[in-house]
């Protein structure tokens, strides 16, 4: 399926629909952010701990930066992790997915084995654990987050591989002679891209969402403006116990949830699109395939 | 690990709480009454509840913790020979008095009649004698050093003793005396192991009845103590490792006092007249930025003054403090002490800065050198603080990235292994010292003194200077406080005019309590209220 074709089938459904929309205005705010945000974020405006004002619609945080601008500029630096991240996750999910896939036998096993083992580790405390044992930068952080999200979408991908490569033009590729690189790039790859993208979509949610909570509990980069920094300032500066979190905390908290959702809608729609066996099924049903999907895609 | 987890859940909490129930957020709301909780109106014994950040241990002096406020706590329990005062001079405590010999040698003190440890013994001169050597023979990293000078203590009777020192100590009343903790003899004569030792019987105005560790402690009044009975009949010790539990806690009334200096930020909510209120005095921690003195272009001292007239030091205290907070001296010293040399003062003149920066021949033509200021990730003040000195020297041509590191790692490149000597790796640091190291002359010189190995011990920007270094070493040796006083206020020229760092400010100290509950805290200048004189007289 091509994008555009893609696209069009996405807005299609209601809930894609909502997802896409959402998704625009986000990338829309993280592209044109010097131009939507009132201030500059890294500059001191106004005095510290300001409350919401006409000239600062959210009011100021602890050395005076506007928040409004602040939450503008996070949409760029959130989503750019997530999308790094991400890319870094469904690289090595594919690349791994692939392999296990198309080789199977001894490798299969003992790529599908790692790949349980990967699962079924404390997923949040092992990020914490790494998170603070490589450092606060943020190239750490995404290498973190990248190299411990691949899992769910390496065994999706991987069962997607199974069936393809049982496909006549793979097989017949194969019975031409060409090379098992050739075929896996060239045959399979192709095949598992649409799956891949909504994997990718997927994991950008979950990628925006750890590294908020690692930067929230102090573990992400300090200096680098992504919605969870923002949270941490405001939780290490008091704003539970003031008045302060209804705009200092809540703000990049919807800002939060309202991208995951975005990217989520969009992610599951795009599965179900993809999905034949979801697609097919009716009103009742789709909800109880969805359902599984989400319990495959935990990880 | 643990830890992370506990915080954690914590923290999950609190955005459940924030987002199920935000009207208790909300300070006009105000928090339930609670009669049977509420004590007293100050006729009747007082019990006090307060919040303490971590365990401390079973709080006698090889096991306490931290420094504070694990010390002040320790200092509830046993009593020292002396006293520092509200303005830390050193008065009498156990003893009467003291005579001392024109050299500062011999030193005489009588004790005062009718002290007795907690168990009833009464404490003598031998309790002193064995204190003083038994920190002498069993290691501790404040103990030990502190009575390292004193060649012998001889006990004339049950009241009187001697000490006899090797060497002139410049503030022997305030430190050892006034520092280290007397412990019992009858008790500790046999202990061979103190680290593991958890007795923690002491003469002070407090003993401990009971410690849940990890949770709790209850101290309980010494109603015979030598000085009258403790103002405070219980205390009851919470211990809650996260900043904004514990004043959550407090403002609902859950606690009457946290030990932890409260968030400027937060200050306009617990002050005044309502159910929390705040007593706020100087504080002797420092902030700095350091500055390695070894590597290019900071071992030039024009460079280094450059960068501290790059530095607008009162829009820091004034944002990142919000005011609560004392201006550095380029001298270090405290405007508060008495040693501070009021002729040093800090100035802040890009213009000159760049000036200066011109005459050292530091020109970035490319705009391509570029140093790293580090600061530990977990402290978000130093964060800002760092911030904000990238921005003032950025402005002067100085091209400065904030790095934000852990606290392991900063300390491995700044500071490697706690040992000067061991060398160091950075440009620019956030930094700071605690109390003591600011009230101490003996301290001052391990921080600027260019003998790394024996010295100072302190300098961890390796900072060399002559004049400094005979300054701090004629300090180390000299009684008389006249010459003392010249001595400071050269040394705090010339470090003012050849910055081993920037002194950047002083936190105040700001302490939120319940006056309902006591009110009666002492504040012990740059060192706060949790201290003896918050809740005994001085004599």
């Amino acid at each position: 399926m091509s994008p555009k074709g893609m696209l069009k089938a996405i807005m299609k459904n209601k809930t894609g629909r909502i997802g896409i929309i959402l998704l625009a205005l986000i990338i829309f705010t993280a592209i044109f952010a010097p131009w939507l945000a009132p201030f500059d974020p890294y500059e001191r405006v106004a005095r510290p701990f300001q409350h919401p004002s006409a000239s600062h619609l959210l009011g100021t945080n602890d050395i005076g930066q506007d928040i409004i601008s602040e939450m503008i500029w996070g949409t760029r630096i959130s989503l750019s992790i997530g999308i790094i991240a991400a890319a870094i996750a469904i690289i090595l999910g594919t690349a791994i997915g692939i392999l296990s896939g198309y080789y199977r036998r001894w490798l299969d096993t003992i790529l599908m084995r790692f790949v349980d083992v990967v699962l079924v580790i404390p997923f949040l405390p092992l990020m914490i654990l790494l998170a603070a044992y490589l450092g606060p930068q943020l190239t750490n952080i995404i290498i973190v987050i990248g190299i411990l999200t691949w899992a769910g979408p390496a065994r999706v991908i991987r069962s997607q591989v199974l069936s393809i490569r049982e496909l006549g033009y793979v097989q017949a590729a194969r019975s031409l002679g060409g090379t098992d690189f050739k075929i896996m790039v060239r045959h399979i790859l192709p095949g598992v891209m649409p799956i891949a993208l909504a994997q990718f979509i997927r994991a950008v949610s979950t990628v925006i969402l750890i590294e908020s909570s690692l930067a929230f509990l102090g573990l992400g980069d300090p200096t680098a403006k992504s919605w969870g920094t923002v949270l941490y300032y405001a939780q290490t500066r008091g704003a539970f116990l003031t008045g302060a979190w209804v705009w200092w905390v809540l703000p990049p908290g919807l800002l939060i949830t309202f991208t995951v959702l975005a990217f989520a809608l969009t992610g599951y729609t795009l599965e179900e699109i993809l999905n034949p066996r979801l697609r097919s099924a009716g009103p009742h049903h789709r909800v109880f395939f969805d359902s599984e999907a989400m319990e495959k895609n935990r990880g | 690990m643990i830890k992370r987890l506990f915080y954690l859940t914590l923290v999950l909490l609190f955005i459940f709480a924030a987002a199920c129930s935000p009207t208790e957020e909300t300070p006009s709301a105000g928090p339930a009454d609670d009669p049977e909780e509420e004590p007293t109106n100050g006729v009747e014994a007082v019990s006090l509840r307060m919040a303490i950040p971590r365990d401390e241990g079973s709080l006698n002096p090889y096991t306490y913790v931290t420094g504070y406020p694990g010390h002040n706590l320790l200092l509830l329990i046993y009593d020292t020979v002396f006293q520092l005062d509200e303005n830390n001079i050193p008065k009498p405590w156990l003893v009467t008095g003291h005579e001392v010999d024109a050299e500062g040698i011999n030193w005489n003190f009588t004790l005062h009649d009718g002290i007795t440890w907690h168990d009833g013994t009464p404490l003598t001169a031998e309790d002193i004698k064995f204190s003083f050597e038994y920190y002498g023979a069993h290691s501790h990293s404040r103990w030990t050093n502190a009575v390292s000078a004193i060649e012998e203590v001889v006990v004339e009777d049950d009241l009187s003793f001697r000490i006899i020192l090797s060497e002139p100590v410049p503030a022997f009343l305030a430190n050892p005396l006034s520092d280290v903790p007397i412990i019992p003899e009858h008790i500790w004569q046999d202990v061979s192991d103190p680290d593991s030792f958890t007795d923690h019987t002491g003469s002070g105005p407090y003993r401990i009845t009971e410690h849940v560790p990890d949770q709790t402690y209850r101290l309980q009044a010494n109603t015979d103590y030598f000085l009258g009975k403790p103002a405070v009949e219980e205390i009851g010790m919470i211990i809650i490792e996260d900043q904004t539990a514990t004043f959550t806690a407090l403002r609902v009334g859950d606690i009457d006092f946290a030990s932890r200096s409260l968030q400027p930020e937060l200050v306009e909510d617990f002050a005044g007249e309502g159910e929390t209120d705040i007593i706020t005095g100087p504080g002797f921690t420092s902030s700095l930025l350091q500055i390695n003195n070894e590597r290019e272009p900071f071992n030039d001292p024009l460079v280094r003054k450059a960068i501290s007239r790059a530095i607008d030091i009162d829009d820091l205290v004034d944002t990142v403090m919000l005011g609560y907070g004392t201006a550095g001296s380029p001298g270090y010293i405290h405007p508060d002490l008495p040693h501070y040399n009021p002729d040093v003062e800090h100035v802040y003149d890009p213009d000159e800065a760049a000036a200066l920066l011109e005459e050292a021949g530091f020109i970035d033509t490319y705009g391509d050198r570029e140093f790293e200021l580090l600061t530990r990730s977990n402290d978000p003040l130093r964060v800002r603080t760092a911030e904000m000195i990238a921005e003032n020297l950025n402005a002067v041509g100085i091209n400065v990235s904030v790095q934000a590191l852990d606290s392991a790692t900063l300390d491995d490149l700044v500071w490697p292994e706690f040992d000067t000597s061991q060398g160091r790796d950075y440009d620019l640091s956030i930094w700071g010292w605690s109390a003591p190291v600011m009230i101490d002359p003996e301290r001052l010189g391990g921080l600027f003194h260019s003998d790394l190995e024996n010295r100072g011990t302190l300098n961890i920007g390796a900072y060399a200077n002559s004049e400094v270094d005979t300054l701090a070493e004629e300090l180390s040796v000299t009684v008389d406080p006249g010459r003392q006083q010249d001595i400071f206020n050269q040394l705090q020229v010339v470090l003012a005019d050849t910055v081993p760092f920037v002194t950047l400010y002083y936190p105040d100290g700001i302490y939120a309590y319940r006056p309902d509950t006591y009110a009666s805290w002492t504040y012990q200048n740059g060192q706060g209220v949790l201290n003896k004189l918050s809740f005994i007289d001085m004599p």
